[in-house]
């Protein structure tokens, strides 16, 4: 019983060595692509759509909602970034329900590097939408003093996504293997079932953390424009 | 349990592979169509909107266009009202001035036939009398009144003045003397006859006695494209004469 997919490897030479991981992580970016090319080869602008065209552009809106929904921004910016991680994540937590597959989100390594991505894509936003200054200055406030806990608070929740993600995937394949060799029948089909709503879950979960990260970075200006806005018109109340 | 650090950066490249993947296959693509549906339907709808403005613009600019022609129709409706009751009493003018020129013309053929009318009726009447008088003469012409007509024209004879005479002497050939009478004469009659011209003649030549029932009435002696006597026909020729010249008198007036 191999619980790190990791450790699975394929082949090997010298530093590179390839191992389930990243053979299915590779086998989902191609499905993906795939689909995506073979959709978007036949888009219209026009009333008559392909139902994949259909379907893709509910998906998007569905993301374009929730985005909004949570930052009170537009989506835009946002969308390229959280919909990847949404869409890899669920279809990786999706076809471990195949059997002989695994899924790659089940890795530590690969929930670590996409909590770093999101890790790395906070200051990124909030530098792009604040400034550098303005973002910086975020850290300090409100005094100076409380720079060490805003930067433990940041990594602290970096690492709670990785490790959320992996422990959920990782624990939903074991409980599947732990099952099947109490009850080889039925019972894991179940789980199995059960294992596909907790994928979608945490894949939805992990995207709107992210994204509450990324946006909360965001908005550091408008808290402060807003800040301002009310100074001044209490300066004038009092004048 | 733990991060082998090389899947770990492999995973973050492979993340930043799909990202850029994603957003040229997917995201690009599918965002670029739903931006052209929304420009597209919004161009719809502002054309619309532009339209509906323009069809409102229209519909009033017409509904003034409308009620401008409804002022005109009117107004020229009242015109040509006008127009055709002038028309109408031009017409009746004319038809009147029609009517009183026929019936001008039809008075003056009724007149006219009238007067043919009455001149016929006239000459009629006047031949009818003339027939009439001519017929009773020569129906109450008895022996006596013949005697009574020889007699006056042997008087008539006798009465007449000398340069009359003299003027009858002048133009008589007394060789081809001739009475004509309009009833037989008797050798009586003839013997007083012939010695009543004798007298007026002065010469011992005898007539030549005619029947001419054509004198109606009366006794008349000729010689010579001369003729003298005493006769119907000759007051009736006269009475015809005058009732002609009465009635070109009469014409000639009117």
């Amino acid at each position: 019983m191999e619980i790190d997919i990791d450790q699975i490897i394929y082949w090997e030479w010298g530093f590179l060595k390839l191992n389930a991981t990243l053979l299915f992580s590779w086998l989902v970016m191609l499905f993906m692509v795939g689909i995506s090319i073979m959709i978007t080869r036949k888009l219209t602008s026009k009333t008559g759509m392909s139902r994949g065209q259909a379907l893709l552009e509910s998906l998007v809106v569905l993301i374009e909602d929730q985005i909004e929904e949570a930052t009170g921004e537009k989506a835009e910016k946002y969308l390229p970034f959280i919909s990847t991680l949404f869409l890899f994540i669920v279809v990786s937590n999706t076809i471990s329900v195949i059997p002989g597959f695994h899924a790659p989100t089940a890795s530590l390594s690969t929930t670590a590097a996409f909590a770093l991505c999101v890790f790395v894509a906070v200051p990124v936003y909030g530098i792009s939408s604040a400034g550098l200054k303005n973002y910086l200055r975020f850290y300090i406030e409100p005094t100076p003093l409380m720079l060490p806990f805003n930067i433990i608070g940041e990594l602290s929740r970096t690492l709670a996504l990785a490790i959320r993600l992996f422990g959920n995937i990782m624990s939903g394949s074991l409980i599947v293997a732990i099952l099947l060799s109490l009850t080889p029948l039925f019972f894991p089909v179940v789980m199995q079932a059960f294992g596909l709503l907790i994928g979608v879950i945490q894949a939805y979960v992990f995207a709107i953390l992210a994204l509450v990260y990324v946006a909360s970075a965001g908005r550091i200006r408008e808290q402060k424009d807003q800040s301002e806005s009310n100074n001044n018109s209490y300066n004038h109340q009092t004048t | 349990m733990q991060i082998d650090w090389f899947t770990f950066s492999a995973q973050i490249i492979n993340f930043l592979i799909l990202l850029w993947l994603l957003r040229k296959f997917l995201y690009g693509p599918l965002l670029n169509v739903m931006k052209d549906r929304e420009e597209k339907i919004s161009s719809r709808l502002e054309e619309a909107r532009s339209k509906l403005e323009e069809a409102e613009d229209k519909s009033t600019e017409y509904q003034k266009k409308l009620n401008e022609l409804e002022k005109q129709k009117s107004a020229w409706r009242e015109e040509a009202k006008e127009e055709a009751e002038s028309f109408k009493l031009e017409l009746m003018q004319e038809a009147r001035n029609e009517v009183e020129q026929v019936r001008s013309k039809w008075t003056k053929s009724v007149e006219r036939e009238k007067k043919m009318f009455l001149e016929e009726l006239e000459e009629q009447s006047f031949e009818k009398i003339m027939g009439i008088v001519e017929h009773m003469v020569s129906d109450l012409a008895d022996r006596s009144l013949e005697k009574q007509a020889i007699n006056r024209f042997i008087n008539r004879i006798k009465e007449m003045k000398d340069d009359e005479r003299k003027q009858m002497i002048d133009a008589v050939d007394t060789n081809h003397l001739e009475v004509a009478t309009a009833f037989p004469t008797e050798e009586k009659d003839r013997e007083e006859i012939d010695a009543a011209i004798r007298r007026l003649l002065d010469s011992e030549k005898e007539c030549r006695y005619i029947h001419d029932p054509e004198l109606g009435f009366g006794i008349e002696v000729r010689s010579n494209g001369w003729k003298i006597g005493w006769n119907m026909k000759g007051y009736l020729e006269e009475l015809r004469s005058e009732v002609n010249t009465t009635f070109s008198q009469l014409e000639t007036e009117t």
